[in-house]
C-alpha cells in the first residue's frame, strides 16, 4: 500500500506543479474578447533582424490588441531549424476562468489527499503489524526499552568502576571507550525507534520522553568531551547527571514500572 | 570508539590549575577569539558575497582556527571552550548573509535611497539589523527542544563542526580521516577557486587566452587598443573626449552636473570594444593626471588572465557539424566556433555528456562542501533531490515541449532551465516551502507544547534550566520589536497606499513591526528546519516574500521601509538557523545550551554593524573609482541584492506571480498530510535553488546510502562522518583563503 501511496503522491505533485506553472499562461486559441486588454509580461514571437539579432514580435508589458493577437496567431519562427508557432502568451494577471490547468490542479489536490491518507493508513498498519516487541533496527534487533537499558547499564557500570581504576588516565580511557560505544551504537538505536514510540506514546508523550533522554544524552556527551580533555573532575559529575536523567526517561517510557 | 588513549605526558588541555578545577567553557580567551575571528570573517565574507553572490558558513572555519589558537597556541582550550569560541565567531559572522542580500538594494535603486556613514539612515538600518539578529536568536531558543531533542534534525554542517571539536578524543585514526577529508576537499576545490585570482594578461598570450575561452575577443581587442595608446602615449581625440565625460559624470559636484554629463555620455559615439572605464583611464593619462602605463591595469579594462582551473583540461563535447561545415547548436551553444566545454572551472555537464536535450539540465557543481553535506544528510536528502528533478527534468522540459515558454526561450532551449527557475519553479518552490513549513508546524504542535511546558516548568520550580527562560527571551523579543518600530518610525516613507495605507502612520508602523516579528518567528522556523534537514538555507526566498509582504502592507512606494524590515528579517532568520546549528554542535559535545544562547545573544549584534560598515566602505571606494556605489560597472555586482531589486521592481510594476506562490503553498500543505509533514519544505527548497548544487548534494546522499548498504551503518557513520566533515571544512577554508587573496589583490 505504501508503494501505491508513494506513486499517487509522486504523480499528484508532478501534475499539480505542472498545472500550477500554467497559471499565467493564456492560449491564443481563446476568443479575442478574452485576450484583448491583457498585458503580457514576457515577449511573444521572435523576428530575425538584418544584423542577425532577434526581436520579439510583441514586446513584454504590451497590452494586447486584436491586431497583436492576429499577428501572433499568424506568426512562425525558427527554433533550431524547426518552424514553431506561438500558441500561448504569458500575462501578468491571474484569472481562474482562463487557467488551462485548473482541472488538473484540482485532480492533483485530490490525489495528494488520497495518497496522504493511504500513506498514513499504511504506516499505522505497519506499526500495528510489527507489534510492540518488534525489532527497531535491522542491525541491532533490540527494542527501545532494551536500548535504553543498555545505555543506563553502561553509564551505571562506568560510575561503579571509575573509582576503582588506578589513575585518571585509565578512567579517561574507560569513559572514551564505553561512552563512545553508546554514542555510536546504542543511542542511535534508541532514536531509530521514533516512529514506534510516537505510535505508542503520541507525539506529546514522545516529546516528554525525549526531553529527558536528550538531556541525559547531552550529559553523556559532556562526560566524553571532558574525558577527552583529561578533565575527569567534570566527566564524573556529568555521568552522575546523565544517570539521573536517563532514569527519568526510563520512567516516562514505562510509567507502570 | 577511541583508537588510543592520551599519553601521560600530555599537558592538561582543559587547563585546570590544581585546587581550582573548573572545566573551561565560557572564558575571556574564547570570547576575544570568537569576536576577533568572527569580525574578520564577517568583513571578508561580506566582500566576497557582494562580489560572487554567495556566502560561506563560518562555524567550521572558526572551529578549526579555535583549535589552532586556543589549544595549539594558548595550550589550554577545552572542547567546550572551542565550542563557545566557534559559537561566538559564527554569531558575529552570520548576519552578513542577511545584510548583503538586502541592504545593497538601497545602493542599487538610485541616489534617493543611498546612505552614508553616520547619517540617520545608516544608524536606523543598523539598529533594525541588530534588532533582527537578537530577535532571530531569541525566537528560536524555545524551539531547541522540539528541533534538536524531539525532531533530531541532522544539521550536517553542525555535525561537521562537532566532528572537528571531538577529534582530540576520537583517536588519531579519525583525526587522520578528518584531515584527509580536508586535504581531499582542498585538492578538488583548488581548480575551482584558483581562476578567481586573476592577473593582468601578457600581450603575447591574448590569442591563446581567447582560444581557451578565458577572455572574450572583445577583451583582447580592447587590450590591444590600450596597448597601442600606451605605447604611443596618445589616443584619438574622440576617445579622450568620451573619457572626459565619464570622469565628469563621476566627479560631478551635484546631481544636475551629473545628469548633464550622463546625458552627454549617452549621445557620445563609442569605438567598438571600448568601455567607459577604459575611456576614462585614457582621458586621465592624456590629461597628465595618470601615467600612460596605468592603462595596463585591471581598472582600465586590460584583459585579465585567471590562474589555471578545470577548464584548462579542455574537455569538450564532440563537435558535430552541419552540411555547411559549421558546428551545430548542440555542439556550440554560445556560437563561438568551438565545441562547448563539458568541464568548466565550476561545473561538469553530465546531461550533455549523456546527450540529454538542452532544456533538461543535468549539471553538477564541483563542490566538495555540497557532497559532504549530502553525505551527512543521508537518505532524507533524496527528497531534496526529488524537487530538483521535478523542476529541471520534468516541469521545464514539459513547459518547453508544450510551447508554454516564450519564443526567445523556445528557440534557444539551453536558456529554458534558468528561465523556468526564475519564472515558475522558484515561486512554486517557495510556496511549497511555506506550505510544507506550515504543515510541519501544525503537525509538531504537541511536541512544541511539550517543549514550552518543560521550559516554563523549569522556570517555575527553580530547577536548573538547560536554557534561557521565557523572561529573558521575552525581554529580548520586546526590545527588538521596539527597535524595529523605531527604525520604521524614522526611516519609512509616508505612503497612503498598501493594505494599511489608511491608518495613522504610528499605528501602521507598530502593526508592521509586530507582523514582521511574527513573520520572523515563522521564517526562522522554516530556515532552521531547512538547514537542519539539508544544510541549505532558503534565505533568498524568505527575504523575497518578506519584502513583498511589507510592500503589500505599507504600499509599493515604501521601498526603504520594506528593505529595512526585509534586512532585519534576513539577519534574523540567518541568526536563527545559526543559533540552532550551534546548539546542535553544542549538543554533540555536551555544551551547555544556556551558555551558548547567552553568548550568542550578547555578541550577535556586532555582526550587522561590521557588515553594513564594510558595505559602505566598499560603496565609497566604488563611488570614487567608478562613479556608482554598487552593482554593474563596479567590482562588487551584488548579485543577490540585484535579485531582490528585480523583485521590488516587479512588485512596483505589478509583475509578481502571486498565484504561483499560492498554488505552491496549497501543494506544500497537502504534501504534508502524509506521514512526513515537512515534505513540502524539502521538495520546495530544491525547486527554487540552482540545481547544480542540489545534484552534487544528492550524489553525497547516494554515496551515504551505498556505503551504508555495503559496509553497514556504524562504519558509514564512524568513518564517513569525519571524511564528510573534512570535505565541508576544506572547501570553506580554501574559499575563504582565495577570497582573502582576491580581497587583498583587488
Amino acid at each position: 500500500m505504501k508503494l501505491l501511496a508513494n506513486l499517487i503522491l509522486t504523480a499528484s505533485i508532478i501534475v499539480g506543479a505542472l498545472a500550477a506553472s500554467t497559471a499565467y499562461i493564456v492560449p491564443l486559441s481563446l476568443p479575442d474578447e478574452q485576450l484583448v486588454g491583457l498585458t503580457i509580461n514576457q515577449p511573444a514571437g521572435r523576428v530575425a533582424q538584418p544584423d542577425g539579432s532577434y526581436k520579439p514580435l510583441v514586446p513584454d508589458h504590451t497590452t494586447l490588441t486584436a491586431e497583436h493577437i492576429q499577428a501572433l496567431r499568424d506568426h512562425r519562427y525558427d527554433a533550431q531549424g524547426v518552424e514553431r508557432e506561438v500558441r500561448f502568451v504569458t500575462v501578468n494577471d491571474f484569472d481562474p476562468s482562463r487557467w488551462i490547468g485548473r482541472w488538473l490542479f484540482l485532480a492533483a489536490m485530490g490525489g495528494l489527499v488520497l495518497g496522504a491518507s493511504l500513506m498514513r493508513t499504511a504506516s499505522k498498519r505497519e506499526l500495528a503489524r510489527a507489534g510492540p516487541a518488534a525489532a527497531t533496527t535491522a542491525a541491532a534487533a533490540v527494542t527501545p526499552e532494551e536500548s535504553l537499558e543498555t545505555i543506563i547499564s553502561i553509564v551505571e557500570s562506568l560510575r561503579r568502576d571509575l573509582p576503582g581504576l588506578p589513575d585518571d588516565h585509565a578512567r579517561e580511557h574507560a569513559v572514551l571507550e564505553r561512552i563512545g560505544e553508546v554514542q555510536s551504537t546504542h543511542a542511535p538505536a534508541f532514536i531509530d525507534a521514533r516512529p514506534r514510540l510516537i505510535a505508542r506514546l503520541g507525539l506529546g508523550g514522545y516529546a516528554e520522553l525525549m526531553d529527558r533522554f536528550a538531556a541525559g544524552e547531552r550529559q553523556i556527551n559532556r562526560a566524553w568531551s571532558a574525558a577527552a580533555d583529561r578533565a575527569m573532575y567534570e566527566s564524573t559529575p556529568a555521568l552522575d547527571a546523565a544517570a539521573a536523567l536517563l532514569a527519568e526517561a526510563r520512567d516516562r517510557l514505562n510509567p507502570q514500572r | 570508539m577511541p583508537d588510543a588513549p592520551h599519553t601521560p605526558t600530555d599537558p592538561d588541555p582543559a587547563g585546570a590549575p590544581a585546587g581550582a578545577r573548573k572545566y573551561r567553557e565560557v572564558t575571556i580567551a574564547a570570547i576575544v577569539f570568537g569576536v576577533v575571528v568572527g569580525a574578520i570573517m564577517n568583513a571578508a565574507i561580506t566582500y566576497a558575497g557582494l562580489k560572487i553572490g554567495f556566502t560561506i558558513v563560518g562555524s567550521s572555519i572558526a572551529a578549526v582556527l579555535g583549535f589552532g589558537v586556543l589549544r595549539g597556541v594558548l595550550r589550554k582550550g577545552s572542547i567546550l571552550e572551542v565550542n563557545i569560541a566557534q559559537t561566538i565567531g559564527s554569531a558575529v559572522n552570520t548576519p552578513n548573509s542577511g545584510v548583503i542580500f538586502t541592504i545593497p538594494v538601497l545602493l542599487l535603486l538610485g541616489s534617493q535611497y543611498h546612505f552614508k556613514f553616520g547619517d540617520e539612515r545608516f544608524w536606523l538600518l543598523t539598529a533594525a539589523c541588530v534588532a533582527g539578529a537578537i530577535l532571530g536568536g531569541a525566537f528560536i531558543i524555545p524551539l531547541r527542544k522540539q528541533m534538536l531533542d524531539v525532531e533530531r534534525l541532522r544539521f550536517p554542517s553542525a555535525v561537521a563542526v562537532g566532528a572537528i571539536l571531538k577529534s582530540p578524543g576520537a583517536g588519531p585514526k579519525k583525526s587522520i580521516v578528518l584531515l584527509v577529508g580536508i586535504l581531499l576537499s582542498m585538492l578538488i576545490y583548488l581548480p575551482v577557486a584558483l581562476p578567481g585570482i586573476k592577473r593582468v594578461a601578457p600581450l603575447e598570450e591574448l590569442d591563446s587566452l581567447v582560444a581557451r575561452e578565458k577572455i572574450t575577443e572583445s577583451d583582447a581587442a580592447r587590450t590591444r587598443l590600450l596597448n597601442e595608446w600606451m605605447s604611443s602615449e596618445s589616443a584619438p581625440a574622440g576617445v579622450v573626449a568620451l573619457g572626459r565625460l565619464v570622469h565628469e559624470k563621476k566627479t560631478a559636484a551635484d546631481e544636475a552636473d551629473r545628469a548633464a554629463a550622463a546625458a552627454a555620455l549617452t549621445q557620445a559615439s563609442r569605438p567598438e570594444h571600448l568601455t567607459d572605464a577604459a575611456a576614462e583611464a585614457v582621458y586621465l593619462a592624456a590629461a597628465g593626471e595618470a601615467d600612460w602605463s596605468s592603462l595596463r591595469s585591471r581598472p582600465a579594462g586590460w584583459a585579465l588572465k585567471p590562474l589555471p582551473g578545470y577548464s584548462d583540461l579542455n574537455w569538450r563535447i564532440a563537435g558535430k557539424r552541419d552540411d555547411a561545415g559549421a558546428l551545430t547548436y548542440e555542439s556550440d551553444r554560445n556560437r563561438n566556433g568551438k565545441p562547448d566545454l563539458l568541464l568548466t572551472d565550476e561545473t561538469i555537464d553530465v546531461g550533455r555528456f549523456l546527450g540529454l536535450p538542452p532544456q533538461m539540465l543535468l549539471m553538477f557543481a564541483i563542490t566538495p562542501l555540497s557532497l559532504g553535506a549530502g553525505y551527512l544528510t543521508g537518505r532524507v536528502g533524496l527528497l531534496v533531490l526529488s524537487g530538483g528533478v521535478l523542476a529541471y527534468i520534468v516541469l521545464t522540459p514539459v513547459a518547453h515541449a508544450m510551447g508554454w515558454l516564450p519564443a526567445n526561450v523556445t528557440a534557444v532551449p539551453h536558456l529554458a532551465p534558468e528561465f523556468g527557475r526564475l519564472t515558475f519553479n522558484r515561486p512554486i518552490g517557495i510556496g511549497l516551502l511555506l506550505g510544507g513549513a506550515l504543515a510541519g508546524i501544525v503537525a509538531s504542535t504537541p511536541a512544541m507544547r511539550q517543549a514550552f511546558k518543560s521550559i516554563i516548568a523549569a522556570g517555575r520550580t527553580g530547577r536548573a534550566s538547560d536554557e534561557l527562560g521565557f523572561k529573558v527571551i521575552g525581554v529580548a523579543a520586546i526590545a527588538a520589536v521596539v527597535l524595529l518600530f523605531l527604525a520604521l518610525e524614522f526611516i519609512a516613507e509616508d505612503s497612503t497606499a498598501g493594505l494599511l495605507g489608511g491608518l495613522n502612520p504610528h499605528i501602521k508602523h507598530l502593526i508592521i513591526a509586530l507582523i514582521g516579528a511574527a513573520w520572523i518567528w515563522f521564517a526562522g522556523i522554516i530556515i532552521a528546519q531547512c538547514t537542519g534537514m539539508t544544510d541549505w538555507s532558503p534565505i533568498s526566498g524568505m527575504a523575497l516574500v518578506t519584502v513583498v509582504l511589507v510592500m503589500v502592507l505599507a504600499g509599493k512606494d515604501d521601498v526603504v521601509g520594506a528593505v529595512t524590515i526585509g534586512a532585519a528579517l534576513c539577519v534574523a532568520i540567518t541568526c536563527a538557523a545559526d543559533m540552532m546549528a550551534d546548539l546542535k554542535t553544542g549538543y554533540l559535545v555536551g555544551g551547555s545550551p544556556k551558555r551558548q544562547q547567552t553568548v550568542e545573544l550578547i555578541f550577535t549584534g556586532i555582526g550587522p554593524v561590521i557588515s553594513i560598515a564594510t558595505i559602505l566602505l566598499i560603496a565609497q571606494v566604488n563611488l570614487k573609482t567608478t562613479g556608482v556605489p554598487m552593482g554593474d560597472g563596479t567590482p562588487t555586482t551584488a548579485p543577490q541584492a540585484q535579485a531582490l531589486q528585480a523583485v521590488i521592481i516587479g512588485v512596483q510594476g505589478g509583475d509578481m506571480p502571486y498565484a504561483l506562490y499560492g498554488f505552491g503553498t496549497v501543494l506544500g500543505i497537502l504534501l504534508g498530510l502524509g506521514s512526513f509533514a515537512g515534505l513540502g519544505v524539502l521538495v520546495g527548497l530544491s525547486m527554487y535553488l540552482p540545481i547544480i548544487y542540489i545534484l552534487t548534494y544528492g550524489l553525497g546522499c547516494l554515496i551515504n546510502m551505498f556505503v551504508t548498504k555495503v559496509k553497514g551503518r556504524t562504519w558509514a557513520e564512524e568513518w564517513g562522518v569525519p571524511l564528510a566533515a573534512g570535505l565541508i571544512v576544506g572547501e570553506a577554508i580554501l574559499a575563504l583563503g582565495v577570497n582573502s587573496v582576491v580581497l587583498l589583490t583587488g
